[in-house]
């Protein structure tokens, strides 16, 4: 059988590859630091010294979207550890012990997500204020729904499997089941849900330093880089195409990867089935 | 019936939970709202007036049903940075959004039927596969980037619109629908990008059904297995995401309201959150929540409708 290059696992790959050779040349050829102004070099057209362009302050945009890289980075991989511990670790009890406690942890699951999620990410922001540590307190709030639910659909499909009641007769403890027999096995979908999550946290974060509700300036973040922008649209138009197009192409990366990581998921299940 | 009946009693106990969450939120926050709105000039007698107002001295439970009532009655409290009436304002700000999520609905549902039967009917050729490459392109282009491209594009190129220049319906009916359609458009995108990326892939997978080739064998025309058997199966599913993506469109009518100056419920949240003005946020989130809740249970309703075989699990 030919084997099939994976599409979408490879464009992945490939547009982190762009972004880490990005990252690498704005940290060797680059001098500026991200909050330097250079006053009589504003609104610099994209050039060979300033590769992006500059903004209305004369900061070199190329240094602040890599900075900005960095915290949406910072902020997303915190989101999805919290979001992912905490959802999957509800997902499978929902799913392990089911009736009672499983309608109880579905119902609550079912309350957060009847506000959109912009909605409810607004009224914690109301209640416990604007700050970098806030927002990850806010999107993680945001996301353990969706881990949830896919940790409780998988736990619901294998802990009747064979492997599992063999472990019980063995003697093992709910948890050590849970997490020694069960996550290795359902490992690859939870995988898939971390990534498209982090996609998804990484447009949430941008969405919110957008709305002047994320991280605050004068550090940079690729939303709020994109605020400003706005007010020098026709002066500047690369002081918003740039920051836009870095988002793209990271959330482009991750959505990427998690849909290769289910066509590998969907073709091991093919082959099993042919076997 | 009982379907139904269920259905009801469960989404009125959601709504009945969220407005306890809400207004227990905004009970926790720090700052008394007295102070507040009173700012500076506080005297006790007006502290006193107004707690007796808001009847902020009456026990949790009682300002709950307090709350309540006044919703039912119509009563929203007054806003705090408007110094009016909740209602009032909800009124005149409630048409816009509707018009924008309406239009970002009929663009959503235009765009993605044509292209998603076009790619299920192609999803093996490349055709197919280039629809749904451009729609994972879009699935990862945030909304309001795309309001900037469309204002670089449309009146910085082209000069055929005016951004920032919100048109009143009173004004002229045609410039107010004009205006929204650059952002229902930028709404409707990243959205249509998911459904049609579903609808097609459920097209395809209900063209490999039995009771396809059946159609085909008894000699129904190829448009006709297409339109009349084959999608109408393969909508089902996407009616389900109908819920989701009204959802997304409240979510991105907040954003998209900012950037195009739209005088809507997101501009209002945003300046809300912005004033610290409770009482309005407080019915906000009850109003939104409450309207994906309603939402939900109608789709659930049209869902059973089309479709008998479903019950409750």
């Amino acid at each position: 059988m030919k084997r099939k290059v994976n599409i979408y696992l490879l464009s992945g790959i490939i547009i982190c590859g762009f972004l880490i050779l990005l990252i690498l040349y704005s940290s060797i050829a680059v001098q500026t630091t991200m909050n330097e102004m250079q006053v009589n070099n504003r609104f610099a057209k994209p050039s060979m010294t300033n590769l992006l362009g500059t903004d209305n302050f004369g900061r070199d945009i190329l240094v602040r979207i890599i900075a900005g890289l960095w915290r949406t980075l910072f902020v997303a991989v915190f989101t999805v550890l919290l979001g992912a511990m905490i959802g999957f670790s509800l997902g499978a009890i929902a799913g392990w012990y089911g009736k009672g406690v499983d309608v109880v942890i579905m119902k609550l699951i079912e309350i957060i997500t009847a506000f959109p999620w912009l909605l409810l990410a607004l009224i914690i922001i109301a209640v416990i204020g604007i700050s970098d540590l806030n927002i990850i307190v806010v999107l993680t709030i945001v996301f353990i729904p969706s881990f949830t639910r896919i940790s409780r659909s998988c736990l619901l499909k294998h802990k009747n499997l064979e492997y599992v009641s063999g472990a019980r007769m063995a003697g093992a403890s709910t948890l050590r089941i849970i997490f020694v027999h069960i996550f290795p096995n359902i490992s690859t979908e939870l995988l898939a849900a971390i990534t498209i999550g982090f996609a998804n946290a990484i447009l949430s974060e941008a969405t919110l330093s957008f709305l002047g509700l994320g991280i605050q300036p004068p550090d940079p973040s690729l939303g709020r880089m994109l605020y400003e922008a706005q007010s020098y649209l026709f002066k500047a138009p690369w002081m918003a195409i740039m920051p836009g197009l870095t988002i793209i192409m990271l959330v482009l990366a991750f959505n990427n990867i998690s849909y290769g990581i289910m066509q590998w998921l969907n073709e091991q299940h093919e082959s099993k089935e042919i076997f | 019936m009982k379907y139904i009946f269920t259905k009801l009693l469960m989404s009125v106990g959601v709504l009945i939970v969220i407005s306890i969450l809400v207004f227990a939120t905004f009970q926790i926050l720090p700052g008394d709202p007295v102070n507040v709105i009173l700012g500076t000039n506080s005297t006790p007698e007006r502290v006193e007036q107004l707690t007796k107002q808001l009847s902020l001295d009456k026990p949790l439970y009682e300002r709950y049903l307090l709350l309540i009532q006044g919703i039912f009655r119509g009563d929203l409290g007054v806003s705090i940075k408007y110094q009016m009436p909740v209602s009032q304002i909800l009124s005149s700000r409630l048409p816009v959004t509707i018009t924008l999520a309406v239009m970002s609905l009929i663009f959503i549902v235009s765009i993605s039927y044509l292209m998603g039967l076009i790619a299920g009917k192609n999803y093996d050729n490349i055709v197919g596969k280039c629809i749904v490459g451009i729609c994972n392109f879009f699935t990862a282009v945030p909304s309001y980037f795309l309001c900037i491209l469309m204002i670089i594009i449309f009146s910085l190129i082209l000069k055929v619109f005016q951004t920032g220049s919100f048109i009143a319906y009173s004004d002229s009916p045609l410039g107010y629908f004009t205006y929204f359609i650059l952002p229902a458009f930028s709404i409707a995108i990243p959205n249509s990008a998911m459904l049609i990326k579903f609808l097609s892939g459920s097209i395809y997978d209900q063209s490999k059904q039995e009771y396809i080739r059946t159609a085909r064998s008894k000699g129904a025309s190829e448009m006709r297995v297409l339109i009349h058997h084959n999608v109408k199966n393969a909508l089902i599913p996407a009616v389900t995401m109908l819920g989701m993506i009204i959802a997304d469109i409240l979510c991105g009518s907040i954003v998209v309201e900012q950037i195009f100056n739209i005088p809507g419920i997101g501009r209002l949240l945003i300046t809300s959150i912005g004033a610290r003005d409770f009482p309005m946020l407080q019915i906000l989130s009850m109003f939104i929540a409450a309207v994906v809740v309603i939402i939900n249970f109608t789709v659930d309703i049209i869902f059973k409708l089309i479709d008998p075989r479903v019950r409750i699990e």
